[in-house]
């Protein structure tokens, strides 16, 4: 349909961002004298905004329509991501509440910056025309380049947040080279146009040329191999907080556009190939070097370029199936993630970087964080019963037999390697004793010292902690509604 | 999972049990124990007939809400019930007692509501899991031996149902949960039967319920009183309307446990045979299976919990405040605790069917459908169980725990009874007395409406019977008052046949099984150590040498790639930008030109 | 030592009043007025469902309730538990 075909009914969570925005741009303005109110206000509006842009999005669960001349899509798949994105904005904002790093004058303004990005990401879910997308894809980019290098005196975060900058220009740069392209040799940039065009390299070389450098700007964002070089250092360099936000939600902005791209990608086309080679050089060279790394955040940088490649996997395939599954381990990737970076955030009390020795001691200081850390860290490495299991289970069983069993065995063995890194988060936590100066004689049973004995251990850590550690495990033994939801809205793409 | 307008009374209960523990210890989490009761009450007259919550797992069709006019009634009672229950229980300070409770209700809700035998019998357990503990934490040896007797006896129950319901999936291929009918029954429906019955202490399986329920706590037994037996009431009016083994059954029940109840001297014990009485009446009427009837068992159901759950309240009172429940040993409190001895008079007189209490609007509508249906023999039956309740738990059990001729007791230390369990006891009066003067608030939720304008309670006659029935047993109670004193005694009951077989097989299995233990130890000692502990020596050296080896040497060594592998992050920008740059396009030129 | 009638003390106090002989006699000539008065209601109230053959007498019911009442308790008492009686320890669980 193209027609303007506009519903305010349908764009409820979008508004509600929106409304967020403008209330946090009008305090920012008002609050010179007494920040610290200000920051109380944000504290209450944002996660009540969030989890009722949440409630929208599942009220709007089974529309459809194409608004904006066909550009903006409502379905099935674009509200199971906004679902997600404003879940993920929601805990990655309350994580954000206790931060040492982050001085009380700039609070709103972080959020302020916080939730543009997540409205960019939300307006992505739904973009269906590639201009569209590449706008979103840059509304939430710049609105996350501001944020890195918040973190009081950090001369890492300065750098950090440069190279983001700059890796960044040059990544968008060469996606829109790619897209001049693709304009050109396919003279439209609507997907639901483009999914019928020739797309061999025999055929229409420059348009295949195009894509891949369209989808480089992509894997910028996914961070996948050879673009994630920024990864690492910019998880190190930012704050905790904002690594828990950098880390999780950007990765599902590009997941989405991937998946609606990948209607045209069949199986035996050469972009599928590459997709593979990319997806498989990306887990083994993120394992590998994850395996090398002591600083927490490094090792999750690196590991979160590996699930990269595990998310690809699903889109290599061309079913949908794989759709499904690729959307369903961005969920189940967004869920562990964020909780092994609340636990992180509570441990590091002052806002430092953590290392695994740092975890030492954590099954006595909190038992049930420790606890929560550990079924992440299970989930992350694929063992049952949790979210990380089954998705996986679901990425290679929808790989298998499509001509990439290749992938699949690669796949594999590289979670069996990623088992050493992940739980030595466990190890650490529960078998190893704390670095400390020796408890003072007379001093109770299980007073521990030393950076450990600072860990939030209230009840509002153990809440987030126990909140996301019960979803990835009851999502693991029940999976499928969830996994209903995202086959249906495979379907509706890839019949 | 967006449902749709009803709300299960368990996952209020549930969600309470498993956060309950991690609350922190000053008092003040006791508030939140009200919530699951009242969220139970709310939902329990707001949810629509239909079925809810359904789920397949694992190949299979779980019916977690499956509503009508049988379960809502029977919903609703368990609601007040367990608000008046928590409210009774509020002093108490063991968590490990709320949380059994609460987990007991749970099963109690999720049985009523159940469409399927998979999750009744998921339910089922549950509840049998909670009420042990309802025993097992009043912590004396008396109740922690009796907690065991308990729960291995709802085990075996348990086991005959769900081998019933496994054999009956094997045969019909469903675990559907509706009426079977009594001509076409086959042998495992006589096992579902049996599994349900163990729970409705149907004699000769009731022996456990005198035996545990007087040995749990003070607050616990006022739970159990209520739940378990009538959740095995609304299964058998559910699957075995009309059989009329039950029907005899029932009315047996009904004179066995007056006869014992008259007999007994502790006084939980006789509201424990009060409690087979009162259920002979509700078996009796779906025995009988008539519309009539089943709403009267509906009926007696309902106001029995109320005023079953308010006698243990007032027995349990006792207890609490003169530490004894032994009748011989009590006598002369009524001045000292009036308000407990009202209480339990309005229940007392309820349970007798006195009128203006709700026994006389319920327990009157099963004798008159069973007379209807004209079955003598079960009418006069009930009427004769009548007369016995009187006398043992209206008379004998008041009289001598509250005067028994004796002046009242000044001089006896009694611990002062905390507000709370006066208001578990008033809420359940209330309730009692609203439904004997105003009986439509109870008529109106029958299952079968079209049967309840048959009967009216408040005629004259049905008053006069009444009241002359009652003032004659009265009268006979004073006549043989000298008589019918409690003395300190055990009464056999079909426990000792439990005992036995309990005995019996655990000879049976030990002493064979002694033999051949004894003969193995020796062989395994002198042949199988040696061998063993050989082979154990080989398989370390193999594995420390051998597979150590490759696999530490293996580990390192891909970690040593890794080291290098992450080598290439240097920090430096320009580098990471060519980096990029070279790999990517590399890449791709592989795979367009390499490939083509 | 704790004494609740001064917690609910008309109620206790009263109840403790009725115990003496006088009041116990009262209660006692109330209790058989009644009786008397229910046996006097059966005439003249009749029973319009008699569903057996002898509850249309009118003192059917009060005949049963006193007969079934004393039989119950003699039969009990005097035949029952003599036979099934045993020692509170007779298991061996207190």
């Amino acid at each position: 349909m193209a027609e303007l075909n506009f519903k305010f009914a349908y764009i409820w969570p979008e508004t509600i961002f929106f409304l967020l925005i403008i209330y946090l741009f009008i305090l920012t303005c008002v609050s010179r004298k007494n920040p610290a109110l200000a920051a109380g206000g944000a504290l209450v509006v944002v996660p009540a905004g969030g989890i009722l842009a949440i409630l929208c999005a599942f009220n709007s669960f089974y529309l459809e329509a194409d608004m904006f001349f066909g550009s903006y899509r409502i379905d099935g798949l674009s509200q199971f991501f906004k679902i997600l994105i404003c879940l993920g904005f929601v805990v990655a904002a309350l994580n954000s509440f206790r931060q040492p790093t982050l001085s009380v004058e700039k609070r709103v303004e972080y959020f302020l910056f916080l939730t543009l990005s997540a409205w960019g990401l939300v307006i992505l879910s739904s973009g269906a025309e590639l201009v569209t997308i590449y706008l979103a894809l840059e509304l939430s980019s710049y609105s996350l380049y501001v944020l890195i290098p918040v973190r009081a005196k950090s001369k890492a975060a300065a750098e950090a947040g440069l190279k983001y900058i700059l890796f960044g220009a040059a990544a968008t740069a060469m996606a829109l080279y790619g897209l001049s392209w693709i304009i050109a040799s396919q003279e439209t940039t609507y997907i639901a146009k483009l999914a019928g065009a020739d797309w061999s390299l025999a055929g229409n070389p420059l348009a295949v040329m195009g894509l891949t450098l369209f989808l480089g700007g992509l894997f910028f964002k996914l961070a996948l191999f050879p673009f994630h070089f920024w990864c690492p250092d910019v998880y190190q360099g930012a704050s905790n907080e904002t690594a828990a936000f950098v880390a999780t939600l950007p990765k599902l902005g590009a997941i989405i556009v991937l998946i609606r791209l990948a209607t045209f990608l069949k199986p035996d086309l050469e972009i599928t190939g590459i997709l593979a080679l990319l997806a498989a050089v990306s887990v083994t060279y993120g394992n590998f070097c994850a395996l090398a790394q002591k600083d927490l955040k490094r090792m999750l940088g690196f590991s979160s370029v590996a699930h990269a490649g595990y998310i690809l996997c699903g889109l290599v395939a061309g079913t949908a199936e794989g759709l499904a599954a690729a959307a369903f381990y961005a969920m189940a990737y967004l869920l562990m993630n964020l909780l092994c970076f609340w636990v992180i955030s509570r441990i590091s009390q002052d806002g430092r970087n953590l290392t695994y020795d740092d975890l030492n001691g954590l099954s006595r200081r909190s038992p049930i964080l420790a606890m929560c850390l550990a079924a992440g860290a299970f989930s992350l490495v694929s063992l049952p019963p949790t979210v990380g299991f089954i998705g996986k289970l679901w990425l290679i069983t929808s790989l298998w037999g499509h001509g990439y069993d290749w992938l699949v065995i690669v796949v594999c063995v590289n979670s069996a390697i990623a088992i050493f890194y992940y739980l030595s988060l466990v190890r650490h936590a529960y078998t190893e004793d704390p670095i400390g100066p020796p408890v003072p004689e007379g001093s109770p049973e299980g007073t521990l010292t030393g950076p450990i004995a600072l860990t939030d251990a209230s009840a509002y850590s153990h809440a987030g902690a126990l909140f996301l550690g019960i979803l990835v495990v009851l999502l693991g033994v029940i999976p499928g509604p969830v996994y209903n939801v995202a086959l249906n809205a495979a379907r509706a793409l890839l019949p | 999972m967006v449902t749709s307008n009803f709300f299960h009374p368990s996952i209020g209960f549930l969600m309470m049990a498993v956060v309950l523990p991690f609350l922190p210890g000053n008092r003040r989490w006791k508030w939140l124990l009200l919530i699951p009761p009242l969220a139970a009450i709310y939902a329990a007259f707001t949810n629509q007939p239909g079925d809810y919550l359904t789920m397949t797992w694992l190949g299979q069709t779980l019916k977690f809400g499956h509503v009508d006019a049988l379960s809502s009634i029977f919903a609703q009672v368990f609601a007040i019930m367990s608000l008046a229950g928590i409210l009774y229980a509020l002093h108490v300070d063991d968590k490990g007692q709320h949380v059994a409770a609460l987990l007991y209700v749970t099963g109690g809700f999720g049985c009523v509501f159940a469409g399927d035998y998979l999750t009744l019998f998921a339910f089922w357990e549950l509840m049998s899991v909670g009420s042990t503990f309802l025993v097992m934490l009043n912590r004396t040896r008396e109740s922690v031996l009796a907690s065991f007797r308990y729960f291995i006896y709802h085990t075996v129950g348990g086991l005959f149902l769900l081998g019933g319901v496994l054999l009956r999936h094997k045969a019909t291929g469903s675990f559907d949960f509706g009426p079977i009918l009594a001509a076409s029954a086959q042998p495992y429906d006589f096992l579902i039967l049996a599994g349900f019955c163990v729970n409705a202490a149907v004699v000769p399986l009731h022996a456990w319920l005198p035996d545990a329920y007087p040995r749990g706590t003070v607050t616990g037994s006022v739970f159990m009183c209520a739940f378990t037996t009538k959740t095995a009431v609304y299964v058998l009016a559910r699957a075995f309307p009309g059989w009329e083994i039950l029907a005899i059954a029932g009315t047996v029940m009904a004179i066995f446990g007056v006869l014992y109840a008259s007999m007994e001297n502790n006084a939980r014990r006789i509201l424990s045979y009060h409690i087979v009485s009162q259920v002979g009446y509700m078996v009796a009427g779906i025995g009988v299976g008539t519309a009539i009837t089943l709403n009267g068992a509906s009926a007696h159901a309902y106001a029995h919990i109320l005023y079953k759950g308010l006698l243990f309240m007032g027995a349990g009172a006792v207890l609490y405040s003169a530490g004894t429940q032994k009748l011989d040993e009590l006598g002369g409190l009524a001045a000292r605790l009036p308000w407990v001895m009202v209480f339990y008079m309005v229940a007392a007189l309820s349970i007798s069917g006195m009128p203006i209490f709700n026994g006389f609007v319920s327990k009157t509508m099963t004798i008159y459908g069973a007379a209807a249906d004209h079955r003598t023999f079960v009418a006069l039956g009930l009427e004769l169980a009548a007369v016995g309740t009187f006398v043992s738990v209206g008379l004998k059990l008041p009289y001598f725990a509250f005067w028994g001729g004796k002046p009242t007791d000044w001089k006896r230390e009694l611990k002062p009874i905390p507000f709370n369990m006066y208001l578990g006891m008033g809420l359940l009066a209330f309730m009692c007395v609203l439904q004997g003067v105003c009986p439509e608030i109870l008529y109106r939720y029958l299952p079968y409406p079209e049967a309840v304008g048959e009967f009216q309670p408040w005629t004259a006659w049905n008053v006069l019977q009444a009241s002359t029935l009652l003032g004659f047993a009265g009268l006979a109670f004073y006549l043989t008052r000298k008589v019918i004193t409690p003395h300190k005694a055990l009464n056999l009951d079909f426990d000792w046949f439990y005992r036995l077989i309990g005995r019996a097989l655990y000879w049976l299995i030990s002493r064979p099984a002694a033999f051949i233990d004894n003969i193995w130890t020796n062989v395994w000692n002198v042949v199988g150590l040696r061998g063993l502990m050989g082979s154990a020596r080989s398989s370390v050296f193999f594995d420390k040498k051998i597979i150590d080896g490759v696999v530490d040497g293996s580990a390192s060594g891909v970690k040593g790639i890794g080291v290098i592998g992450a080598l290439l992050q240097n920090g430096k920008l320009q580098y990471y930008l060519g980096l990029m740059v070279v790999l990517a396009l590399g890449l791709f030129a592989f795979f367009w030109y390499g490939v083509l | 030592m704790p004494d609740e009638s001064k917690k609910s003390g008309f109620l206790g106090t009263f109840l403790d009043a009725q115990l003496t002989k006088e009041r116990v006699r009262t209660w006692r000539i109330v209790f058989f007025v009644a009786l008397l008065a229910t046996v006097l209601l059966a005439f003249l109230i009749p029973n319009h469902h008699p569903h057996f053959g002898l509850d249309k007498y009118p003192a059917f019911w009060a005949a049963f309730g006193l007969v079934v009442g004393v039989a119950l308790v003699l039969f009990v008492k005097k035949i029952v538990q003599p036979l099934i009686k045993r020692s509170e320890d007779h298991y061996g669980d207190l």
